[in-house]
């Protein structure tokens, strides 16, 4: 796939992203629209929709995929994203707000009419609903606590974020294990998707308080 | 998966989290379950003047617009011999029923309905989800347990010696834990649910306090026409299966050698359908004579599945300490 | 007293049935003084010389301690042909004193197979000829065995080409001068004395070691129930076990261990396999997921433009209206080149393809993802299952490992089980060790009376022979001087016997006495070696009133041509003597063959000459040769 199509899919996530946060009022500035955007990919695993090819890596504020920057950047300039908030910090860096515009919530809505997006929608409602339950404010220690993010992190900027992988200590390990240890002792388990996104929020923030 | 200490004390949270657990055997809203929980067990606080030597048993029901349980339709209900009281999480009342408010009474029921259900024998409850025991505990005093201190704590790849300790320090000391009706005759006791489950129990709170990478322990009758006993523990490398029984003379049961094979068969089966199993173990509490003990304690090999160690088997003295050292020094 | 012995002369060597290595059976006829065997490389020189000392002995001595120098008719196996092999035999007649000996011998064994005594007259075939030649060397040549003759043919009247050295060999020199001397030798048993010395000696070291070992084994038993008692009775004071591991327990804990070990393995094995088919299929998903990807960023795409036209946003004004996006005024140039990207669906703006590769239908590629992610979700199950179960193990062997060793250096009672003790008791080992101690005193007792022995014996033989020795030492130094153009003589130097003060004789020159071989250079060390040789050869004859002989293979091998003349003189001077000295030789112009031959009477030469090229195989590079090779033989013999 070339570059143009991984810009697209994620121009796909930012609207999902944005139209979620919207739903609870909240706009989303970069960094958490990078978090958020991380968090429905980790999440996908137990949904079985599977993260785009091109990953977050480790980067200042965290996970960081340069395509998601692109992908809101095309969005506000082609009018399907409002910038509604610019607050510069005291270094002077600029720090802006995104919403849906119009234009957009109408796209995401007509998107939404087609199957083909249900799932990847799905996911994102249900990082959107856990997140505003324990707090938008909490979406980067939230992140931070994110199993493949924390054995990644001490290793430097620019490694790859592999969630997914079983085979080393990432969010696709923990959810499997998760699954494992909602499951045991009962003879008809039922762990949905949207309980073992619950589980492993839960988790995400018991590890947020319990390592400081 | 190997865990850092830190994800692995968040695991074990997330996993006492009774709610979620629940939710997981039942299909049941967590926040609902949590609900209901709460108000269950503040209900049995509130009223523990009532209802300290009742039992009876609160089972969660779909949500209605009836009226809030009351003490008086508590024990109302409870006189007509209904002591099996359906509400939703808010505690209304739903209905009320007769059963039967023993914990495999409480099991039989929350297996079949996939129900969430509070067990109380007075201020005592069990709490469980489609049958399966989660937490037991004080009501009133729910921190009543006192912390284990950390020399017992060892991790599940030393199962055999964890085994060896619950032995030395709580069934050999009968610290707790009543197992002989006949201590010269040697007849162990039958309670209600069977010897095994006095075995059972015990080893099912020592294991919970003392394997160290235990993220969470389930104990349950399997349902497969058998009086057997089983605990399930999972740790992050994966999922252990403890088969536990009892040699010996419980005034209505005779068990001997050939019990140790149908616990090794057992777990072979366990082993061999399902896939989330990692490891057995059978562990066998001998109230046979000692000579039995010695001597009729081996096992069939092809019984064993590969994955099983060695059964432990655990011989109960019946003589007290100073009749030990008496025959040592013999 | 002994009889003196008697040097051998060969006069007549016969060999028969000697195919391929000579064209025909051959008789050579040795006279007192040169006689030389001629040949080049490959014509039979040192089967011949070999088989002259295989018909007088039968091999190498049978008491030969060097492995290496051993041998016997298993030698010439491989020379002669198979079939003639059976029927080959080797004849010499020699002088023994007053009597001629023909002893005959095949190739079947090494044994005599006819001997013929002339003596007073008359000739006797022996009907046990093995029997009877081991008598006639006694009754005529005073050895007392074969092996006795056997050991002065070897090793001083042959000097083969190994160039095996007599000079500084301190057992070999002593056994000559004894055997030469018998008849003044105390008791003609030393050597075989001297050999039970040694034995006494080895056996002293195996008792010391056996009691070593028993002593060690007492101590270690006696600690281990002292230790077991100890325990015992801290066991039977207090009901509860303490924390001790019986020796039984901790071999349980070995087993474990093994077979803990085992499934380690194993399930590294399978971990290892797991996570290979889950690469393979993980890349299969990749592979789908990235089609359904494609078709996804199409239907975006898709979506995105139909927004952008249904509600006139930037880009659809650029196109329809010629708006740039950027400063809002109206750019045709841009609108032409938005238009034609636009028809062309690309990039409105960059013109770049932002299409993707269409891969087929959308429903189908995700079936086949999802029955891809099915199968990876097993493996992943399975990876994760094993990959637990091997942790699991690994710590279980890892702890195991840990209480072995902590119980292997702390539990004395283990630690001494793990060395094997005896199944034996502490009496029977303090017996054993009593029983040693004895026998080791007893050796000692006897290597101590049978040295002081042999070193008075050995004193006695040196004063007694001490005249002969004197004339040894003149007759060596002729030689040696004569050989090395200057002043050489022989020293004495302590041998290397562990146990008794034996000396032996090495050659003095330039100042100093030469210990070792490797203090002379090769040359001085081979002629030096011959010079003692012959001079033993002159006592002996001396002494006993009979020339012997010396066989020498190939002398000129180790020489420099500046000192042939040397050794001729050495040799001219030993021949004079009646000896029979045979030479091997290359086919050499001007060498020590043609020298010492010069010196003879022109017709009697030949008769002093075998030459091999006329009865040996020869090769290619020989017929090639053989005009120049029969000059050079012209040339030698003059």
């Amino acid at each position: 796939m070339n570059e143009q199509g991984k810009v697209l899919l994620r121009i796909r996530d930012v609207a999902f992203a944005l139209h979620t946060a919207g739903d609870y009022g909240q706009a989303l500035n970069r960094i958490r629209l990078q978090k958020f955007v991380y968090l429905v990919d980790v999440l996908g695993k137990c949904f079985e929709v599977l993260p785009p090819q091109a990953r977050h890596i480790v980067y200042r504020h965290g996970p960081y995929d340069k395509r998601v920057q692109n992908a809101v950047d095309v969005l506000a300039f082609r009018g399907f994203v409002k910038i509604v908030k610019a607050v510069a910090d005291e270094s002077g860096n600029l720090s802006t707000d995104y919403v849906l515009s119009g234009a957009g919530q109408k796209w995401v809505a007509a998107m939404l009419r087609s199957e083909v997006f249900l799932a990847r929608y799905g996911v994102a409602r249900a990082v959107g609903e856990e997140v505003e339950r324990l707090g938008w404010h909490r979406l980067r220690e939230l992140v931070y606590a994110e199993p493949t993010f924390v054995s990644n992190r001490p290793l430097g900027y620019g490694r790859v974020l592999k969630t997914a992988d079983v085979r080393t200590r990432s969010a696709g390990s923990l959810l499997t294990l998760a699954d494992r240890i909602l499951s045991a002792g009962f003879p008809s388990p039922q762990v949905t998707p949207r309980l073992l996104t619950r589980a492993f929020f839960d988790y995400l923030e018991r590890y947020a308080r319990i390592s400081g | 998966m190997d865990l850092s200490p830190e994800q692995l004390e968040a695991l074990r949270q997330s996993a006492a989290d009774m709610a979620i657990v629940a939710a997981a055997g039942t299909g049941l809203d967590p926040d609902i379950i949590r609900k209901f929980f709460l108000a269950a067990k503040q209900f049995v606080v509130t009223h523990k003047a009532v209802l300290k030597d009742k039992h009876f048993a609160f089972v969660l029901g779909k949500i209605t617009s009836g009226h809030k349980l009351t003490k008086q339709r508590m024990a109302q209900e409870l006189a007509n011999g209904k002591s099996v009281i359906e509400v939703d999480e808010e505690l209304a009342f739903v209905s009320a029923q007769s059963g039967k408010v023993t914990l495999t009474g409480a099991q039989e029921r929350g297996n079949k309905a996939r129900s969430i259900e509070l067990l109380c024998w007075g201020t005592w409850g069990f709490s469980l989800a489609a049958g399966v025991l989660l937490k037991d505990e004080d009501l009133s005093n729910p921190s009543s347990v006192p912390p284990t201190p950390n020399q017992w704590k060892r991790p599940i790849a030393q199962i055999v010696e964890i085994l060896d300790d619950h032995m030395g320090r709580v069934v050999k000391r009968e610290q707790g834990v009543k197992y002989w009706k006949d201590k010269g005759k040697r007849i162990l006791l039958n309670p209600d649910g069977g010897t095994e489950r006095i075995f059972h129990r015990s080893l099912f709170w020592w294991l919970g306090e003392n394997v160290s990478d235990l993220i969470r322990i389930a104990g349950e009758t399997r349902g497969l026409g058998q009086d057997a006993m089983d605990i399930l523990m999972v740790t992050s490398a994966g999922s252990f299966i403890i088969e536990v029984k009892w040699l010996g003379n419980n005034g209505s049961k005779k068990y001997g050698q050939l019990r140790i094979d149908q616990g090794l068969l057992q777990v072979k089966l366990y082993l061999e359908n399902d896939k989330a199993l990692i490891w057995g173990h059978l562990v066998c509490y001998d109230g046979r004579s000692e000579e039995a003990h010695l001597k009729e304690s081996c096992f069939d090999a092809s019984q064993k599945h590969a994955d099983c160690l060695e059964p432990s088997i655990l011989f109960l003295d019946s003589k007290t300490p100073s009749e030990i050292a008496d025959a040592l020094k013999k | 007293m002994h009889k003196r012995i008697v040097l051998p002369q060969v006069r007549t060597v016969r060999l028969s049935g000697f195919q391929p290595v000579f064209n025909q059976d051959l008789t050579v006829r040795l006279k007192s003084g040169v006689n030389v065997i001629l040949g080049g490389n490959g014509l039979g020189k040192t089967t011949l010389v070999q088989a002259i000392v295989y018909a007088l002995t039968g091999g190498s001595p049978s008491d030969e301690p060097d492995k290496l120098q051993r041998w016997d008719h298993g030698y010439f196996r491989g020379r002669l042909s198979s079939t003639l092999a059976k029927q080959a035999s080797v004849k010499v007649e020699f002088d023994l004193d007053k009597a001629r000996l023909t002893v005959q011998r095949t190739f079947a064994g090494s044994a005599v197979t006819a001997l013929q005594v002339e003596s007073g007259g008359k000739t006797v075939i022996a009907e046990k000829p093995a029997q009877a030649y081991a008598r006639a060397l006694a009754d005529f040549g005073g050895y007392d065995s074969e092996a006795d003759f056997a050991f002065i043919v070897h090793r001083m009247l042959y000097l083969p080409e190994s160039r095996r050295l007599l000079a500084w060999d301190t057992d070999a020199q002593i056994r000559l001068l004894m055997l030469l001397n018998q008849d003044v030798v105390p008791d003609s048993s030393f050597g075989v004395r001297r050999k039970y010395l040694k034995e006494l000696d080895s056996k002293k070291r195996h008792v010391h070691v056996a009691l070593g070992h028993a002593q060690r084994q007492l101590s270690e038993l006696m600690e281990y129930e002292d230790t077991a008692n100890e325990q015992a009775d801290d066991e039977s004071e207090s009901p509860e076990p303490k924390g001790h591991v019986s020796v039984e327990v901790w071999r349980q804990k070995e087993d474990q261990l093994n077979l803990i070990a085992r499934s380690r393995v194993a399930g590294e094995k399978e971990v290892s396999d797991i996570s290979r088919l889950l690469s393979e299929v993980s890349e299969e998903v990749e592979s789908l997921q990235s089609k359904v990807d494609a078709e996804e960023a199409n239907l975006v795409l898709n979506f995105l433009s139909a927004q952008e036209r249904e509600n006139q946003l930037a880009m659809e004004k650029l196109v329809q209206m010629g708006l740039c996006p950027v400063c809002g005024t109206h750019q045709p140039d841009l609108q032409t080149s938005a238009r034609k990207h636009n028809q062309a669906h690309l990039c409105v703006l960059c013109g770049s393809d932002v299409r993707q590769e269409e891969s087929g239908e959308l429903a189908t590629l995700r079936s086949r993802l999802f029955e891809k992610l099915n199968a990876q979700k097993q493996l992943e199950n399975s990876f994760q299952r094993a990959e637990g179960k091997l942790q699991v193990i690994s710590a279980r062997e890892s702890l195991l490992q840990r209480e072995i060793n902590e119980v292997r250096f702390s539990n004395p009672v283990v630690a001494l089980s793990e060395r094997q003790l005896p199944a034996t008791s502490v009496l029977d080992l303090k017996t054993l060790v009593q029983r040693l101690e004895a026998d080791e005193l007893d050796y000692g007792a006897q290597i101590r009376e049978l040295t002081a022995k042999l070193e008075a014996e050995y004193a006695v033989f040196r004063e007694a022979v001490s005249t002969r020795m004197e004339k040894l030492r003149g007759s060596y130094a002729q030689y040696a001087t004569s050989f090395l153009g200057l002043k050489c003589s022989l020293a004495e130097s302590a041998g290397s016997d562990r146990f008794l003060n034996l000396m032996r004789f090495i050659p003095y020159f330039g100042g100093s006495k030469r210990e070792t071989p490797e203090s002379c250079s090769e040359a001085q060390r081979f002629f030096l070696d011959i010079a003692f040789r012959l001079a033993l050869i002159d006592l002996e004859t001396e002494l006993s009133g009979h020339a012997g002989t010396f066989i020498c293979e190939t002398p000129e091998n180790a020489l420099d041509m500046s000192y042939v003349a040397n050794v001729v003189e050495m040799f001219e001077s030993f021949a004079k003597k009646q000896h029979v000295l045979l030479l091997t030789a290359n086919v050499q112009v001007g060498g020590i063959a043609q020298q010492l031959l010069q010196n003879e009477p022109k017709r009697q030469r030949s008769g002093r000459i075998l030459n091999l090229l006329q009865v040996g195989q020869l090769s290619e590079v020989h017929k090639q040769n053989q005009r120049q090779l029969d000059a050079a033989v012209r040339k030698i013999v003059g």
